[in-house]
Parts: structure tokens; sequence; C-alpha cells
């Protein structure tokens, strides 16, 4: 027997769909992608801001050189610098001049001119190199200089503990963000069931498992899961590269998108949880309706 | 009589819906395997709900119902759902999908079981032919006259060659040449081994062909034609 001409159309979805359908829900997705997208970018920025500004403060160290009266400048700023100099040889060295370090006191002596015999501390600024505040504390005991050594461990720390909260923040929006995702994924999966019963009941008299009827719904999600996080996800780095470019942040040096494909990877894993978020809700509630439907039987 | 197993049997079978009245009470009836019945009676006596029981989409309130040998109340949902691939049925209105073609929608029940398109292709195409719709393959359900969707209705409740067709009032909407050209499918399928039960009021569609004939009164299933 010869075959038949093949004048069919090509094979539709069984569910209708598209982007016709539900221009709504679409909006809600790309927005919630959209904010989930921000949140990240906040989460990583911060990180990555937190972990430069620690590195800045953990290479520096300074030195305060104690002095009982203003003519041993020289000979004990002289002193300290060859102990530091012994003690972190490859560390960049900067002794502050006497009248900078003036300078400095002027916010709390106010702006009139300074005794010349008031004793202001040598202060020796240290960058770089394999830095040790011990090392540099006992070489200064062993010149016989009296000295005080900030190495910024109390901003750190507080920078850190500052980071951490960011980050909790912005992982938290995100959490938040895709949880209220799985419910408006719930919400349409079961207005969808009810738009669609006919089908549905269609589907089930001509035999179809509850396990092929849900595959539908899942198809469904996952696509719109995918093309709202797709379009969301990618208004998100936009935005958050227009933010970067066009602020400074008050000159935190905040980078929105990081060096490297780093961010856009983490935003393409997003992408793919929002998808599989959205269909593993239509998944689960289609499968729980169409129990339930047939309890009522 | 039959010397073949029942392929459905109702013993003393009842329905409520709800909690009104009885529509059926004491239900008693078989389908020999192989068997062509007419199922007939006034309006309203429970023709349509008698159909919803045998292809399991309604569970009695009482009674025992025997599909294919087994208790339609100790089915599991695969079981159910693999007696429901064995049986074809052509409702009243249509139900047809609305967004998919009339290729498709007969094409459904081959889909639904997984089967790839190139292998039904000719099939479909054949089929949609000998009903009339080979023109109109590409057509969407709105746009067909009632007798097309019909036929429609019918080629998807008989493209999978069922163990049992369940049709309610089958050429209800068609001139009495498509009649009687549906007819003649159906008893092509009975003589190929199809069980056949239609639920109808057309006096001169039982007097086409002999087969049997049961009828619905007061819920309750007699055999022979109403008097």
């Amino acid at each position: 027997m010869n075959s038949a001409p093949n004048l069919a159309p090509p094979e539709a979805p069984l569910l209708p769909g598209g982007l016709r359908n539900g221009r709504a829900l679409w909006v809600v997705l790309i927005i919630m992608a959209m904010l989930a997208g921000c949140a990240l970018l906040f989460a990583r920025g911060s990180m990555r801001l937190s972990g430069d500004w620690q590195s800045q403060l953990s290479d520096t160290l300074t030195v305060q050189i104690m002095l009982e009266n203003s003519e041993d400048w020289p000979e004990q700023t002289g002193l300290a610098r060859a102990a530091i100099v012994t003690a972190v040889p490859g560390a960049d060295i900067e002794l502050v001049s006497q009248d900078a370090a003036k300078d400095l006191l002027k916010p709390w002596l106010g702006n009139a001119a300074l005794p010349d015999d008031l004793p202001v501390p040598g202060l020796i600024n240290i960058t770089g190199g394999n830095i040790s505040a011990a090392r540099v504390e006992t070489a200064l005991i062993e010149a016989g200089v009296s000295a005080n050594i900030d190495d910024n461990s109390r901003y750190a720390d507080s920078l850190r503990g500052t980071a951490t909260r960011l980050v909790s923040i912005g992982i938290g929006i995100l959490a938040l963000i895709l949880i209220a995702g799985l419910a408006v994924n719930i919400f349409a999966t079961r207005a969808g069931m009810t738009a669609q019963k006919e089908i549905i009941r269609v589907l089930v008299q001509v035999g179809a498992s509850d396990k092929f009827i849900a595959k539908l719904f899942v198809g469904q999600a996952l696509r719109r899961g995918a093309l709202g996080a797709a379009i969301g996800l990618g208004l998100a780095a936009v935005l958050w590269a227009i933010l970067s470019i066009t602020n400074d942040w008050g000159g935190l040096g905040w980078t929105a998108i990081g060096p490297g494909v780093s961010d856009l990877l983490w935003l393409i894993g997003l992408g793919f949880i929002f998808a599989l978020i959205c269909a593993a809700a239509a998944g689960i509630t289609a499968a729980r309706q169409l129990a339930y439907e047939r309890k009522r039987l | 009589m039959s010397s073949l197993p029942d392929l459905v049997n109702f013993e003393r079978v009842a329905l409520r819906y709800g909690r009104g009245p009885e529509v059926l009470s004491d239900a008693t009836l078989d389908l020999p395997q192989g068997s062509f019945t007419f199922l007939t009676g006034p309006s309203g006596a429970g023709k349509s709900t008698l159909l919803k029981l045998c292809y399991l989409s309604l569970i009695p309130s009482r009674g025992l119902i025997r599909m294919f040998g087994r208790d339609s109340a100790l089915l599991t949902n695969s079981e159910r759902q693999a007696i429901k691939r064995r049986i074809g049925v052509v409702l009243q209105d249509f139900h047809l999908i609305e967004h998919l073609s009339v290729y498709e929608n007969v094409a459904l029940p081959l889909r639904v079981s997984g089967q790839s398109r190139a292998s039904y292709n000719d099939d479909v195409v054949e089929l949609l032919q000998w009903v009339g719709l080979g023109h109109r393959m590409q057509a969407y359900p709105p746009t067909l006259s009632g007798g097309e969707k019909q036929r429609c209705a019918i080629a998807r409740a008989v493209i999978a060659k069922p163990d049992l067709l369940i049709a309610d009032e089958p050429t209800g909407n068609v001139d009495p040449d498509i009649g009687r050209r549906l007819l003649r499918l159906f008893s092509e399928m009975n003589r190929m081994g199809t069980t056949i039960l239609i639920a109808t009021h057309d006096t001169h569609l039982i007097d086409e062909i002999d087969a049997r004939v049961l009828r619905i009164e007061n819920g309750q299933v007699f055999k022979g034609k109403p008097s």
C-alpha cells in the first residue's frame, strides 16, 4: 500500500500556550527573574567589594612613633625606618613628613598653627610585601623605638561583619523571590488546569496517564520559566551594568558585573534554577491536582 | 448465546449524583466480547450515565462493575488508564480539542500512547478520507459543521482499534447517507472483533442491523426494544 501523503499540519502542542497566553504571568515572571538577578548581583558585588577592601587593609600597617620632644623626630624615625627595612625587606615604606603628620591633627585641633615643640608622633606607612605586625614590633623594640602599630584589624573585622550582613541580605532577598516564584507557578498551574479542564478531560478519556498530563504542564512551565528568566536576568545584567557605569557609588569602587564571566555564569545558573523551580512547581501541582480530581470522581 | 467472556458486566449497579435521586438503580447487564448492542430508552432515563460508568468516567454509588474481567473498584490508576486506552468513546458533545486540527484530534489516542507520527500518519489519513473528512484534515473544530465534528469524534474513537467502542447518539447530527456509512464502519469493526455499545433514540438505526437491544426504564436495564 502506498503511503498516504502527509498533508497534516505540523504537530501542535497539546496545551495551548505561547506568549499571547497569560501575558500578565509573563510580566510577573520577568520582573521576578529581574529582581532575583539584581539580588544575586548585589550579593556578589558586596562579596567582591568586601574582599577587595579586606585585601587592601591586610596589606597595610601604620607605625606611630611616640616622641618625648619634637627634636627627636629625625633620629627616632630614622631608627624605626632602618628597623622596619630589616624586618620586612620587600615592603614599600613611606615616612610621613612632620608637616604632613601635623596636618592630620587639624580635624581635631583646628587650623591654628601648632607650636614647634609639640611632639607630633612620627608616622610610617608600610604597604605590600609579607607584612607581619609582630615582626615589625619586635624589630622596633630591639631598636629602642617606642611605637604603636595599627594593623587595621579593627576596621577589617567591622568591614567583614558589614559585608557578611550585606551578602546575607542579598541571599535572603534572592531566596524570598525564588519562593515567591514557586508560589506564583503553583497558582498559575492550578489556574491553567482549570482553564484547560476540557482538554484534560479529553486526554484522560483517550487514556493519558496523570504523568503524561503533568508532563505537559511541566513542559509549558519550563519554557515559560526559561524564557522569563532569560529576559528578566538579561534586564538585570543590563540595569546593573548601567548603574555601575553611571554612578561611582560614593567612591566605594562598586562594580556591577565582575571581572571575567563569573557573574554572567552565576546569572545563567540562576536562570536554570528559576526555570527548574517553575517546572517543579507545575509538575507537583499538576500531579496533586489530578490525584485530587480522581478522588473526587 | 455467545460463549465468549463478558467484556463489561454490571451487577445491581446504582448511581446517584450528590444527594439527588438514583439515576440508575439495580442495573444489571453484560456485554459479551464481540457483541453489538444498542442501548435505548427515553430522554433522561440514564443512558448517558450508564455509558459513563462503562467508560470509567463515573464510579457507581453501589453495585459491581467488571471491565475486561476486572472489578473496576479495585483498579489502580495505571490499570484504569490502560483499560481506558482499550475503549473508544464518542460523546454527544464530541469533546474535540479546539486548538488542534482535525488530523491531530483524530491522532490523539495514538499520540497519547507514545506512538510516533510517522507510524500512524497513513492510518489517520486513510480513516479521515473514509469518514469523508480527507479535505478537512487541516481544519480546526470551530470551523466544522455538527456532522463533521461528529465524524471527527468517531474517527478519534476508532483510530486506535479499541476492544470496546461506546457511542452516544453517534448518528444524531449526520445525514442519512453518512449515518449508514458510519453504521457500516461500526459493523465492520464489530466483525473484526470490536465490541460495540451504541446509545440511540433512532429506531431506524436499530432496525438497520441485527444486534442486541437493551432499554433503560425507571433506572433499570431490560432486554429488547421498547414496546
